[in-house]
């Protein structure tokens, strides 16, 4: 049972982590809420069986961010010096400075949307799943997926600087 | 700005990744809290404890992020043990051997102390052995002083024995006197004396053990045979002979029911 978990944790940590931080305002947070999230997933992993363990621990990282701010009154974005502290490599102090300022920008950006189309972003863009995974998480079909992660993206330029502060790099590999 | 380029900037954010320490210390954590509520609490540093411990460290071996390392700790771990193990004094290895030596010591009751005491110069004494046979000169000046100090300790409780339990002082004799010759053999092999300070302590802890039985066994009705070697340990003692007098006292214990 704990090996078979122990899979999963190693699979989903990554994800589950970057959902959870771009929408609390610190590592520390992130890192106690993503813990808590695998102690509940684990928890129902041992009682009953999970039929799609991603769409579950995704719902159980949003119920728990839920809980966090319902104990916090509003939200905040985390500073940039400590945006630059999340990169874990790069191989240039120049590099490291170019990145936390896009991170910051677009973490800055991704903030300022409501909660549903920061969820989509994530999943689609960052996550990578499919129309068809995220339709299962979100319990919605996959046509109002589509129309909401377009919306969504709509939303996310508007709040983007008109200039930007850097290129996209031609080596990363974007799902349209 | 363009979709394409938007998301290309979105991608910026996969580089989030956390801490992989923090990674691997929740993964324990929460596995190892859930497996440790199915079986009885463990006491940190118990016997049993070490044994899940080593237990989950083989399981993660499964694992290609921990194999290597835990292979390379494994095999360095052994390397340094088997180096430890036949390392002699001034050897890198030899404090990690000493210090596993010293354990039985730690855990000995003031009355066992001294008996493994006496083993243990029993090793340093075949260690000088094997550096003066071998010639390892370098080797030489911490083995005589790991010596030296082993035979001090050796001394003083020598004298504790003599001093609280006479009944075992004859038993720890004979370790002292065949630690002697084994002595002498080593100061063949290197054509000098060791240890010549804590000599003279053994010495003056002999002649108290010698001087202890001369006056227990005259308050004792001995037979011919054990008459005869009481002079002859009383002659010896009174030449200052105190090893050989320790001797004859030996043979006659061993001859009370003739």
């Amino acid at each position: 049972m704990s090996e078979q978990f122990g899979e999963i944790y190693d699979q989903y940590i990554g994800k589950i982590y970057r959902f959870i931080i771009l929408k609390v305002e610190s590592q520390e947070v992130a890192e106690d809420l993503c813990s808590e999230v695998f102690l509940r997933v684990f928890g129902e992993f041992q009682k009953n069986s999970i039929e799609n363990i991603q769409a579950f621990l995704y719902q159980v990282a949003r119920y728990t961010i839920a809980d966090y701010y319902r104990k916090r009154a509003s939200m905040k974005v985390v500073s940039i010096e400590e945006a630059g502290e999340l990169v874990e490599e790069t191989s240039s102090l120049f590099e490291e400075v170019m990145m936390s300022v896009q991170i910051e920008e677009v973490r800055k950006a991704l903030g300022h949307l409501r909660d549903e189309y920061q969820n989509l972003i994530i999943w689609r863009y960052l996550d990578e799943l499919s129309i068809q995974e995220i339709a299962q998480i979100m319990g919605k079909t996959e046509g109002s997926v589509r129309v909401g992660i377009h919306r969504a993206l709509g939303a996310l330029k508007s709040q983007m600087p008109a200039s930007p502060a850097g290129g996209p790099s031609p080596a990363l590999n974007v799902p349209v | 700005m363009e979709d394409k380029a938007l998301i290309a900037k979105l991608s910026y954010l996969k580089e989030i990744k956390p801490k992989q320490e923090w990674v691997v210390l929740t993964r324990q954590r929460l596995l190892g809290e859930k497996t440790q509520g199915v079986a009885l609490p463990l006491q940190k540093g118990s016997f049993w404890g070490m044994v899940e411990g080593v237990g989950r460290l083989l399981a993660k071996l499964e694992r290609p992020a921990f194999a290597i390392p835990a292979l390379a700790c494994l095999v360095g771990g052994a390397a340094v043990w088997q180096g430890a193990l036949e390392s002699l004094p001034g050897d890198t290895f030899y404090p990690l051997r000493a210090a596993v030596e010293q354990v039985p010591l730690r855990f000995s009751t003031v009355e066992e102390r001294p008996f493994r005491e006496f083993a243990l110069a029993q090793r340093r004494l075949a260690d000088l052995k094997v550096i003066a046979e071998q010639n390892r000169v370098k080797n030489l000046p911490s083995a005589i002083q790991e010596f030296e100090a082993n035979a001090s300790r050796i001394s003083e409780g020598f004298l504790q024995i003599v001093e609280n339990q006479p009944e075992k002082a004859l038993q720890a004799s004979r370790q002292m006197v065949h630690l002697q010759k084994e002595k002498s053999e080593v100061e063949k092999i290197l054509g000098t004396k060791i240890g010549e300070e804590q000599e003279k302590e053994i010495e003056n802890a002999t002649k108290r053990l010698v001087e202890y039985e001369l006056a227990y066994l005259e308050t004792r009705s001995l037979t011919e045979e054990q008459k005869r070697l009481f002079e002859t340990a009383k002659t010896t003692a009174g030449q200052e002979d105190y090893a050989s007098a320790l001797e004859t006292i030996w043979k006659l214990s061993q001859n009370q029911n003739p």
